[in-house]
């Protein structure tokens, strides 16, 4: 189980998270149907380090992108989403 | 030798009290042991030699180690409901009154009737499921699985509810030292000094590891008083735990721990599961020795030499009274002293090496004991014990010679014991021959230290692990003390035991029969042999193919040797070959251990709505609902359930009731922007919305699948009352909260989950305007102040409340909100001004007998599949604002649609869940039926079905089936919505 620094909490346990899958930004609303299916079905897989969403539901309830890589589970950083990587 | 049938117990030493008696029962017979013992150390003093059955030949098997890695004295312990299957007899600890059984077997261990399946054995070999129960197909239900699960299987699962309490414990501290070895108590010593938060455990009843079974002095002390010595010294240091018998079994992410504490103390807990969350974790798990391959190798009497000097100090057991060392390494040598201390008879050593790869240290051990260098056994005889052994030069240049013992002491040199790294993703390899070390260790937060690290040698180790332990203190940023190193007698120095020898190979095919790599599963050398020759040479497939480490040893002892066999077999070298996974847990754990409290009432946390108690005291029948308590029905008196949920579906459709709906999810979305944030994130216009006014609203996915539906009320400019299915509350909130601060961070939008703040009751029947009248007094409620998908906000005995002019029943129907602790008021209110029209509370099968009545769309059709047109709600699609979904809302083609359903003779009920198939049962499924039921207002069963858009009405001959109900029911499309199609009810 991961320890997930929140930047508005500090370490908290990842039980309680809520995991929002990669951080990417979807194609605008009025985007067409094969902008869309590109977005949601062919995703990178990455071995290495990856950007993603995190829940804080039973915390501050905000949504937070950590930085994590995905083969030492080791996380870098994580950040409010408005903010500037 | 003691009197009391311990027959093999030493009058002296070993580490049992002798004062202290245990009774205890092996296979109905009354047996004692002391305490200290293990069952298997109290059945070996007892002469039993005959532990367990295998699993696939029925072999007779013995005890063969004095650990967790034991793979033949499987036993079940404890009866009824306190029983526990597939425990290892070396790791249980003797207690008075405890009962244990064989497995495997029948009648008796002794004479075991399956046995037979040895005569077999050559048509049993790997894959042998695989290739038996392939065809004819239609023999698998009726015969094969029959079949193969009266076979499969380990021992027998306890019957009824487990009377043993559990416990979790979650805890941090600064290090986690996992084993109380050497290395782990000469590390542990240097942090108590440092001050840390500590942890230590070890998975044996005592501390020391092999310093119990060692006869060297430390300190001037035997090895076992200076472990306890140690032991207690750093247990009285602040800050400091040490737990015994507690078996780390998982090493995860973030230096997180699991530790199996299986000690009955005082607390009366039988199992304690613990969690710990640690800054670095030292992995001080010591090795396990190997045993060799060679023909009859799973004969009892033969046992790891590790295990026999263990028995002989641990326990005072003798293991046998003629014995015969076969080893491939000088550590082999190490067990002569303690042997020849115990009074056996040491026949010979046989050693896989020729005499000049013999170390000097391992000769200066021999004496005047015969050593066959360069041999290796060919054969092995005794029927419920070792008797004799078949010894042959390696060469073949002499003929086979017999040696007759009760005891072989393997020793195939020693594994390091990695698995809880191999859970965190630690990779392992082979440098030397067949010794296992690992490559890399991911993170920095884990360290090996003694033999687990491939350091040989009491000295060695000791050394390591103050060496580790300074490492740690480092890397935490403390100063490192200057280590107290014990002093050791040299006199009997340790012996190496990396392995030098073959330990296996150049078996020919008969031997290889009888040679067994997997002793839990019946796993021999010429299964490996062959399936390399199938094509399994990758030792992945292998492993699966031949079962071989998939007992639950889960291959601690026979892995390296199947590796060894692979590598033989394929020409490769051993590094090449590789290591299976290992997987979490380390050794296996109980179901009633993970579940810890949380079982029966206790299952998970659940939840109650304000209006809980008025629920209780008008008679509801309750029921779980995902974590809700909610009413299902209000039964009267003598009433069945059927019965209550007629009358109060009856009560709605004629005169008025009430539901609560306080389990909805309410969201308050305010904010200039608010109405664009809801425009994009639902599938309806809701800017355009007049104050005043709600509508029924879809949110659809990404991938324009249904996600909810709810209902958005405008209650003034900047502020909407906005809710969700209850299912679906928690998941809608947060969407909800990652569109406004991830998506569309630039609205200006402000979002509060107010679930808990609102109590509220939906009102509905043709009396619920004279009864929301006299609730809300306040406030116009003739049809042209407060008209359908209309909304108020007023007072409610000087409170907030609000009215939604909603239906979900198909009838005139409010919703009304008021604060939560304002329920109990809200409902006796309602209950007070519905008497004179005979007012009722209904349940939730009153409501969904109602909304199928409309067909009205629920969870059971809010699948997760289904998009808005295939439900028929395709005129809620807006087209003009793009909204999240719409690109892909309309390019689903419409697979399923949602049709209503009537049983054709009017009379069957139609079970729900079935599936619908046209003509016979065995066609192809057209669609399920999703919600069924009774309709008391239609008097005939109805339901819903999701069906392929390609069939209708005219096709006929359609059927409902339920395998599982043992129902098949004719079924007609119905046209949809049941009841009032006009919807004039509800406009009212």
């Amino acid at each position: 189980m991961l320890i997930i620094p929140c930047p508005w909490c500090g370490e908290r346990d990842e039980s309680e998270f809520s995991y929002g899958g990669p951080s990417r930004p979807l194609p605008s609303l009025d985007a067409d149907a094969a902008a869309w299916r590109r977005a949601l079905y062919v995703r990178d897989n990455p071995k290495g380090w990856r950007e993603e969403l995190w829940f804080h539901g039973f915390g501050c309830r905000q949504w937070i992108v950590v930085s994590r890589h995905t083969v030492s589970q080791e996380i870098a950083d994580s950040r409010p989403p408005e903010a500037p990587p | 030798m003691t009197a009391g049938g311990q027959t093999r117990r030493l009058a002296e030493g070993g580490m049992i009290d002798r004062a202290r008696p245990l009774a205890f029962a092996f296979n109905g017979r009354a047996l004692s042991g002391y305490e200290g013992d293990t069952l298997a150390s109290a059945l070996m003093a007892n002469g039993v030699d005959v532990v367990a059955r295998s699993f696939k030949y029925h072999r007779p098997r013995g005890i063969m180690t004095d650990g967790p890695e034991e793979s033949n004295a499987v036993v079940t312990v404890g009866e009824g409901s306190s029983r526990t299957p597939n425990l290892k007899a070396t790791e249980v600890v003797l207690h008075d009154g405890l009962v244990a059984r064989s497995q495997n077997c029948w009648p008796s261990v002794d004479h075991d009737v399956g046995a037979v399946a040895g005569l077999v054995a050559p048509l049993l070999g790997a894959g042998f499921y695989y290739k038996t129960f392939m065809a004819p197909r239609g023999a698998w239900p009726r015969f094969y699985e029959r079949l193969i699960r009266r076979a499969a299987g380990l021992g027998r699962a306890p019957e009824g509810h487990d009377p043993d309490l559990y416990e979790h414990r979650h805890c941090r501290c600064d290090v986690l030292i996992v084993g109380a070895g050497p290395a782990g108590l000469a590390a542990a010593r240097v942090l108590t000094q440092a001050g840390l938060r500590l942890l230590l455990c070890d998975e044996r009843p005592r501390p020391g590891g092999s310093l119990t079974g060692t006869m060297q002095l430390i300190d001037g002390e035997a090895g076992s008083a200076w472990a306890r010595q140690t032991a207690e010294d750093i247990a009285e240091s602040p800050g400091v735990s040490v737990l015994l018998q507690t078996c780390a079994v998982w090493l995860g992410d973030h230096r997180l721990v699991a530790l199996v504490e299986r000690r009955r103390d005082a607390s009366g807990v039988a199992e304690r599961f613990w969690l710990v969350r640690t800054r670095h974790v030292v992995l001080a798990t010591g090795a396990i020795e190997r045993p060799l391959c060679f023909p009859g190798n799973d004969r009892p009497g033969i046992m790891l030499a590790s295990a026999a000097a263990a028995y002989i100090h641990r326990y005072a057991v003798v293991p046998g009274g003629r014995a015969v060392i076969h080893t491939n390494n000088d550590s082999g040598y190490g067990v002569l002293p303690h042997l020849r201390q115990a009074g056996i008879d040491v026949k010979a050593v046989i050693d896989t090496r020729p005499r000049e790869l013999i170390g000097e240290a391992a000769l200066r051990e021999i004496h005047d004991v015969d050593v066959l260098a360069g041999h290796r056994i060919v054969s092995t005889a005794g029927r419920h014990r070792l008797r004799r052994i078949g010894v042959r030069p390696a060469d073949g240049s002499r003929r086979p010679r017999a040696i007759d013992a009760d005891l072989l002491c393997v020793a195939g040199g020693w594994s390091p014991t990695l698995h809880l790294l191999g859970h965190r993703g630690g990779t392992i390899h082979h440098d030397e021959p067949n010794a296992a070390s690992p490559a890399a260790v991911p993170g920095d937060d884990a360290t090996l230290a003694g033999a687990a690290a491939g350091v040989t040698g009491l000295a060695e180790c000791l050394a390591d692990g103050a060496r580790v332990a300074g490492a740690v203190l480092k890397a935490l940023g403390r100063e490192v003390p200057a280590p107290r190193v014990p002093v050791i007698d040299t006199e009997s120095g340790t012996l190496p035991g990396k392995p030098n020898g073959p330990s296996g190979s150049t078996l020919d095919v008969r031997q290889q029969r009888r040679a067994f790599v997997d002793l839990q599963n019946d796993v021999t050398a010429h299964d490996v042999m062959r399936a390399v020759d199938e094509g399994y040479g990758a030792i992945e497939h292998l492993k699966r193919y031949t079962t071989s480490g998939m007992g639950t040893d889960q291959g601690k002892l026979g892995n390296v040797m199947t590796i060894d066999l692979v590598a033989e077999a394929t020409g490769q070298p051993v590094e090449e070959v590789g290591h299976t996974t290992f997987r979490p847990p380390y050794t296996p754990v109980t179901l009633g251990t993970l579940a810890g409290h949380a079982r029966d009432e206790r299952l998970f946390p659940t939840r109650q709505t304000p209006f809980h108690q008025r629920h209780l005291a008008h008679g509801a029948l309750m029921e779980l609902a995902g974590p809700w308590h909610y009413p299902k029905c209000y039964p009267r008196d003598g009433e069945t359930l059927d019965a209550a949920v007629e009358r109060e579906a009856r009560t709605v459709r004629s005169a008025v009731g009430f539901v609560d709906m306080s389990t909805l999810g309410k969201f308050e979305v305010v904010g200039p922007d608010a109405g664009i944030f809801l425009d994009r994130a639902y599938a309806s216009r809701l800017s355009t919305l007049a104050e005043g006014r709600c509508r029924y609203v879809l949110m659809l996915r990404e991938d324009g699948v249904v996600r909810d539906d709810g209902t958005v009320a405008r209650m003034a400019k900047d502020r909407w009352h906005v809710t969700a299915s209850t299912a679906h509350a928690d998941d809608v909130w947060r969407h909800l909260e990652r569109l406004r601060q991830v998506e569309w961070p630039e609205l200006d939008v402000l979002l509060a989950d107010v679930g808990e703040q609102w109590a509220s009751l939906a009102i509905a029947g043709p009396r619920a305007r004279d009864v929301l009248a006299a609730v809300l007094p306040e406030i116009d409620v003739s049809p042209e102040a407060l008209p359908f998908l209309g909304c108020r906000e007023t007072g409610f005995n000087s409170a907030r409340a609000r009215v939604l002019r909603i239906s979900y029943s198909g009838e005139l129907g409010f919703e009304v909100y008021v604060g939560a602790r304002h329920a109990d008021r809200l409902w006796d209110a309602v209950m007070e001004a519905g008497t004179p029209y005979g007012i009722a509370p209904y349940g939730v099968e009153a409501l969904d007998v109602m909304r199928i009545e409309k067909g009205h769309c629920a969870g059971s059709e809010f699948d997760g599949r289904t998009t808005p047109a295939e439900l028929g709600l395709g005129r809620m699609i807006k087209r003009d604002v793009p909204f999240l979904g719409h690109a892909l809302a309309c390019q689903h083609s419409l697979r399923r649609r949602l049709v209503g359903l009537v049983s054709a003779d009017r009379r069957a009920p139609i079970p729900r869940g079935a599936i619908l198939v046209a003509g016979s049962a065995r066609s192809r499924a057209l669609g399920y039926v999703t919600a069924a039921v009774v309709s008391p207002t239609l008097g005939q069963p109805i339901a819903l079905a999701m069906l392929q858009g390609s069939v209708g009405s005219d096709d006929g001959d359609l059927r409902a089936v339920s395998p599982v109900a043992g129902l098949d029911v004719a079924v007609e499309i119905g046209a949809l919505p049941f009841y009032d199609a006009a919807g004039a009810r509800m406009r009212a």
